[in-house]
């Protein structure tokens, strides 16, 4: 479909025959920009692999030799990554799926039923999608002191299993949605119930699978709000971590660049794999 | 919301069974709705909602982030804001959202025509764009923190290569808010170019070969052509990237942590400080609200010039 719609847009160049020559001309600038882009990353990933006298002496080569394949273990064993890790699972994981149920539901009860008050609720859930979560911090975390969930996981993720924005696209959904489908479940005696969840959820799946994608980045990337909530290491997810360790081993920049790519790995494969997801899901995501 | 309406008594057109009344049934309806809306609704009223109202509230009252004592004290908070280098951080978040806005989206168009060109290679370079997206900021900021290193960051090092003289990117002052503008476009430009590349796509090929015909090329095909066709998604590119500029704090936290000398102290990143560092509410419930002042006055603004041009929008 990609290379279609390629096809399709920019058929010819700038004297209305396809393009040959100009070619010399943007080439270049493609590659600058790519180079610029990676850039970081590919300098983070040689720094990871020297000792850090190669890393300060100015005169030494670009590519490390030999590779320092044990900086990466003792950046993971100078922090507990592992738990880090497995704490982020835990958040990202519940957080996710959090948000895609209340979401779906909510946003099929807003787009098929009609109830009192129903207008203003959507409105009102609505607004939580202009209000910035920099101005709320404050109070926030105050409520989360006052319901003693401070460094627990439940208060890591109970205030995040909502998403305003994840309830406006599954209604915009099922509104486009014929309900003749479900109809003929209830005719044949479903419930409510089963009518959303065996019948309404599954035609959905187009948007689960793209929220659900988009949510898990923005989970997995969290940083202000653990950083608030949770106070102890082994609450700690990976990039709060991270930022940890970056405190304690300022001047270590071979350490600090194994972390890092200790830290990037993971959704570096996921982002490589997933990329049309990816790029669907901002798509859709621009649409607030 | 008419189309629901319609689509709500077709669903509700099966008859009540087993001799329950109509009522009943209708309330069974109602009860589920409410129910399945309740943890969106309730999650959000209690987490957003309810904590917005609160920080309206508190910048006009005293009282410490823990206790319960309130007393109205007018404007009180936000002469403390600016006592307190608000204004100032105003003023920074001001010069950061404006040259990251600017970076992004020039950058992002720039880009986009570049990567939507017929070329072999552009779907690799556009993998590029979206790793920065997507992987932990803290861990690429950690990197930057390194690559503009004066002493031994390859940034200054290529610098003196080509002859230019080497700059302190994060311990001066004048520079440090440039490093972090730097990042943020770094990071976030590949959202702007797959926004615009989706724009690019659905001018319709008639369009372009008409304006050939026509005799528009180069520059001017673009002023005349591509530009006003991709307006409404500048329109959305501008306000969401000024939207999440005035948000900015990860890379602020990581890089500067606002420094040097408050240099790189934004709005956002203050009412951090002095809420969570300094204790001081008052000046951080102030910010927080001049923040929600800005976002919603940016908002509606998008829906008017959005809603003008015939693009999309809420609802």
């Amino acid at each position: 479909m990609a290379s279609a719609a390629a096809t399709l847009t920019v058929p010819v160049g700038r004297r209305g025959r396809p393009v040959r020559w100009s070619f010399l001309v943007w080439y270049p600038l493609v590659v600058i920009a790519g180079f610029v882009m990676a850039m970081p990353l590919l300098w983070m990933i040689l720094t990871a692999l020297k000792t850090n006298g190669q890393v300060l002496n100015l005169a030494s080569p670009i590519f490390p030799h030999p590779l320092v394949w044990q900086n990466l273990v003792q950046a993971w064993d100078s922090a507990p990554f592992g738990r880090f890790y497995l704490n982020s699972i835990i958040f990202t994981v519940s957080a996710t799926l959090g948000q895609v149920l209340t979401s779906a539901m909510a946003g099929y009860a807003f787009a098929r039923f009609r109830f009192p008050g129903r207008d203003l609720f959507f409105y009102l859930t609505l607004t939580g999608l202009m209000i910035p979560f920099v101005t709320v911090m404050v109070p926030v975390v105050q409520l989360v002191n006052d319901f003693h969930w401070l460094n627990t996981y439940q208060g890591l993720i109970v205030p995040n299993i909502q998403n305003a924005f994840g309830m406006f696209l599954f209604r915009q959904y099922f509104l486009s949605l014929p309900t003749e489908v479900e109809d003929a479940a209830t005719v044949d005696g479903a419930s409510l119930v089963r009518r959303f969840t065996v019948v309404a959820l599954p035609m959905a799946r187009p948007i689960v699978s793209a929220f659900a994608l988009l949510a898990f980045l923005v989970n997995w990337n969290n940083f202000l709000y653990p950083l608030l909530v949770t106070k102890t290491q082994n609450m700690m997810v990976v990039p709060l971590g991270l930022s940890i360790f970056q405190s304690q081993y300022t001047t270590y920049y071979n350490l600090l660049m194994a972390a890092a790519l200790i830290a990037v790995v993971p959704v570096l494969i996921v982002s490589v794999f997933a990329q049309r997801a990816i790029v669907n899901g901002i798509t859709l995501g621009s649409f607030r | 919301m008419l189309a629901a309406d319609v689509r709500d008594g077709r669903a509700a057109a099966p008859l009540p069974r087993r001799g329950r009344g109509l009522v009943s049934w209708r309330m069974r309806r109602h009860a589920f709705a409410y129910a399945m809306m309740l943890p969106t609704f309730g999650l959000t009223a209690l987490f957003t909602i309810y904590p917005l109202l609160n920080v309206l509230f508190h910048s006009f009252y005293s009282g410490s982030l823990f206790s319960l004592a309130h007393s109205f004290v007018g404007l009180a908070n936000y002469v403390t804001l600016i006592q307190q280098g608000g204004i100032a951080a105003l003023g920074t978040t001001a010069v950061y959202t404006i040259g990251f806005v600017i970076s992004a989206t020039v950058l992002g168009i720039a880009c986009a025509l570049l990567l939507n060109l017929p070329l072999r290679g552009t779907e690799a370079v556009r993998t590029t764009f979206i790793i920065p997206l997507v992987v932990p900021i803290v861990a690429t900021a950690i990197v930057w923190t390194t690559l503009f290193n004066a002493y031994f960051g390859p940034v200054d090092a290529f610098l003196s290569f080509i002859g230019l003289p080497r700059i302190d990117w994060l311990g001066d002052p004048a520079m440090a808010l440039t490093t972090v503008i730097m990042f943020s476009t770094w990071q976030y430009v590949g959202q702007n170019v797959i926004l615009f590349i989706a724009a690019l796509r659905a001018i319709p090929v008639e369009v372009r070969e008409q304006a050939l015909v026509d005799g528009a090329r180069g520059w001017r095909n673009f002023w005349r052509i591509t530009l006003p066709l991709i307006t409404p998604s500048l329109v959305v590119v501008t306000v969401i990237g000024t939207i999440t500029a005035m948000q900015a704090f990860t890379q602020i936290y990581i890089i500067t942590q606002g420094g040097p000398i408050d240099a790189t102290t934004t709005a956002a990143f203050y009412v951090y400080q002095q809420a969570f560092q300094f204790f001081n509410t008052g000046a951080s419930d102030a910010m927080a609200a001049i923040i929600f002042a800005i976002t919603l006055l940016l908002t509606l603004v998008q829906t008017r010039l959005l809603s003008r041009l015939g693009g999309g929008g809420i609802g």
